[in-house]
């Protein structure tokens, strides 16, 4: 074993498990912030949020589309990312519509959480409809240049590309290589400034602490003096918001589909439930901790491990936990431990 | 004289409907939306120009109007595929049925609504070996040959490109399962090397974590057994991406304009197969569908013409177009003895049948059922070149 083959495991280690991990980790914490805080605040859980991320990459998509239309592309910045800041107000809007049309009426009628939980539900599936009757049934990519006819023709990524050549110039046999795509650089700088501004609005302005009195104790907090309609109406423009970065960022790297947040939904309430409810920064560290698990459940370290060891023990089989295909149950299983070791979370949150 | 004329040409079906007969309704039951939307559109096109030509030719059984009634399986979901058999079927009240495509769907509108209501379904796209087995008192029949010898004929292809190392991916359905079952088997027996055959799900967005669990196993090349619209086109695009594999080899199902388009220039050398040959028949197809505008750049549109004139001359033979009798029929005209009937020559076969003579309907595909209702069947194999899928050579 020589040293070179060390720094192989390891960067293909940082590749394909620490990065994988962390990308689709930035996803649901996004989205865990927004049902956290609206499990927090409204006290229900919020089954239509997947569909909100949905939306937002929906609208980001027409709005990418607009755009080019109008001969605006400012390279190596992927359009979508411009078309963001009106995905995320359409999104705003549409959270806001719901919440004024439907859940506003039973929060008069004073209704019990069972009451919500059914009522997003049913919103879920709306959403689900109106979503396919806008942007059909298809796959969209957010990569693309117009030709005269008005087709779309497929565009490559921007990607960053890190061969190490300093390292392979030292170690002979050296040779990783790690690619970031321009949504995956953008996912983490997003997620980055999102998260620090949130936790600068929760700590220092008077509305932010509002909201964490509002989600401790909402008698309390109505006694205080603390505006409570103003921070339910806050709550959505920051759920939805933070929802439409997930999901556009999302559909950017992978692709736009009509079911694109169906599948998070269990891994952003475990990561929810895990944080404690309630507790934004509790749900990004059970964003992170959930996208690890899944991540490193289904890795296959043979790689690693082939590396490592002289080549007459090399390994022909997977060396996985689990197989890629159940990768949706590993936050499944976490979920249940969580619910029954310890229902308040790590830090503290709601008992459900 | 001259009006007589007139009348037993083209315009004696308007006459005749009138006074004895009234159309007759044939089922068109396909993956109109769903992983293989984009190759659906020129299949039912294709079953379509049959039946046209048909019309054309004055109907069948004494001129009745052979209309098709289209309904959607959605190709993945089982449940929207029967209950999409359960309305042509009982509501519908058409005589047999074009189709399903994907096998599950097959399947599933066999079981549950076909079967039990003897009606006949003629799929021109579904290729698992599990339809070979199906219990349907004979009344499931393809004119798409089983993945069963697909698999062989692909494992064969890769063998003498060289290739001896292999990943594998396939679509978690029906025909998927057999399709990869077949070519593992095969590929193995011919001293080629799988290094990880993984069965993945439709409709998910991410892949990259299945894709890194096969590039882990190495493999010169990925073997993708899947849909070109759905999860085939999305693994491909994330393994190139990712940088993992670079060389992709297909089935039937991958075969299309759609993932060329998609894709872009990473899948120039791409592989696969699909049903179809360069008989005299598949030539004369070809030309005619060009002539109606009909666009040949995917699988099954060959079977699918064929399916819907053995439906028509099957309804001719038996004299009615009732459901009775309608799978015998079928088998009485696919197979010899009779007068050979390539595409385009209905109107022909139409009359001898109906002078009493006997039909051996070839087709564009040379249609032959054995004792399953299956076809032969022969291979192309295919090559994304310079943008598109092009032939290089027929495999019998």
């Amino acid at each position: 074993m020589e040293f070179a083959d060390t720094l192989n495991a390891l960067v293909y280690l940082l590749n394909k498990g620490v990065l994988n991990a962390a990308k689709i980790g930035s996803i649901y914490a996004l989205g865990a912030v927004g049902i956290t805080l609206i499990f927090g605040i409204l006290r229900f859980a919020h089954f239509a949020h997947g569909d909100m991320m949905t939306f937002g990459a929906l609208s980001a998509f027409f709005g990418t589309l607009w755009l080019r239309q109008q001969g605006i592309n400012i390279e190596p910045i992927p359009t979508g990312l411009l078309a963001l800041p009106v995905a995320a107000l359409v999104t705003v809007g549409l959270a806001l519509l719901i919440d004024r049309s439907v859940y506003a009426h039973f929060r008069a009628q004073k209704s019990p959480p069972v009451v919500f939980v059914m009522t997003s539900i049913g919103v879920t599936f709306i959403l689900q409809g109106v979503i396919r009757l806008i942007g059909g049934t298809g796959d969209r990519q957010f990569f693309f240049t117009l030709v005269e006819n008005g087709e779309r023709l497929r565009e490559d990524k921007a990607r960053l590309l890190f061969d190490f050549e300093w390292l392979s110039e030292h170690f002979d046999g050296f040779a990783q290589k790690i690619v970031i795509t321009a949504p995956q650089l953008a996912l983490f700088v997003f997620t980055a400034v999102a998260l620090f501004g949130l936790h600068r609005f929760l700590t220092r302005t008077r509305l932010g602490k509002g909201m964490r009195a509002v989600s401790d104790n909402e008698d309390l907090a109505r006694i205080s003096g603390i505006d409570v309609g103003k921070v339910v109406l806050f709550t959505w423009i920051i759920g939805g918001t933070l929802a439409a970065i997930a999901g556009t960022l999302l559909a950017m790297d992978t692709q736009y589909k009509p079911i694109l947040a169906f599948n998070l939904l269990l891994p952003m309430f475990a990561a929810a439930i895990m944080g404690g409810v309630g507790k934004p920064f509790g749900a990004v560290a059970g964003a992170f901790i959930v996208g690890l698990a899944e991540t490193f459940a289904v890795f296959d370290w043979r790689v690693v491990y082939n590396f490592l060891v002289p080549d007459e023990m090399h390994a022909a089989t997977a060396l996985a936990l689990v197989p890629a295909e159940y990768k949706l149950a590993v936050p499944f299983v976490i979920l249940v431990l969580v619910l029954i070791w310890r229902p308040t979370g790590i830090f503290r949150g709601q008992v459900l | 004289m001259k009006m007589h004329k007139i009348a037993m040409a083209a315009a004696c079906s308007a006459l005749l409907a009138g006074t004895a007969s009234a159309d007759v309704s044939v089922g068109s039951l396909m993956g109109f939306t769903g992983p293989i939307e984009s190759l659906t559109v020129g299949i039912n096109a294709s079953a379509e120009m049959a039946f046209k030509e048909v019309n054309a030719a004055g109907g069948v059984v004494g001129g009745n109007m052979i209309n098709l009634v289209t309904a959607d399986t959605t190709c993945v979901d089982a449940s929207a595929a029967a209950a999409a058999a359960d309305r042509l079927v009982n509501s519908d009240k058409v005589a047999a049925i074009v189709g399903a495509l994907c096998s599950g769907a097959t399947i599933a509108a066999a079981n549950s609504a076909a079967i039990p209501n003897q009606v006949v379904m003629i799929s021109p796209a579904s290729t698992s070996p599990a339809i070979t087995g199906l219990d349907d008192n004979d009344l499931v029949f393809r004119t798409a040959p089983s993945d069963a010898r697909q698999g062989s004929v692909l494992a064969s292809v890769l063998k003498k490109r060289g290739v001896s190392k292999v990943a594998v991916t396939y679509i978690n359905n029906d025909y998927g399962k057999g399709f990869n079952d077949a070519f593992v088997s095969a590929f193995k027996s011919m001293g080629g090397k799988v290094t990880g055959s993984q069965a993945h799900e439709d409709g998910k967005a991410d892949y990259r974590a299945e894709i890194a669990n096969l590039a882990a196993g190495g493999g010169e090349l990925l073997v993708v057994l899947a849909y070109l619209d759905g999860s085939g086109q999305t693994i491909i695009r994330q393994a190139i991406e990712e940088g993992d594999f670079s060389r992709f080899v297909g089935g039937d199902g991958m075969v299309g304009q759609s993932i060329v388009d998609a894709i872009g220039g990473g899948l120039e050398g791409m592989v696969a197969t699909r049903p179809g040959g360069s008989s005299d028949g598949a030539s004369r197809f070809t030309k005619m569908a060009g002539e109606a505008g009909l666009k040949i750049d995917g699988a099954f549109q060959a079977e699918a013409y064929d399916a819907a004139a053995l439906i028509a001359l099957a309804m001719q033979f038996k004299g009615n177009v009732s459901r009775n009798g309608m799978a015998r029929a079928v088998r009485e005209v696919a197979n010899a003895p009779g007068e050979v009937i390539l595409p385009g020559e209905l109107g022909k076969a139409l009359k001898i049948i109906a002078n009493g003579g006997q039909v051996n309907y070839e087709g564009a595909t040379g249609v032959e059922f054995n004792e399953a209702g299956d076809p032969p069947g022969s291979y192309l194999v295919m090559e994304v070149a310079g943008g598109k899928f092009v032939e290089r050579q027929v495999v019998r």
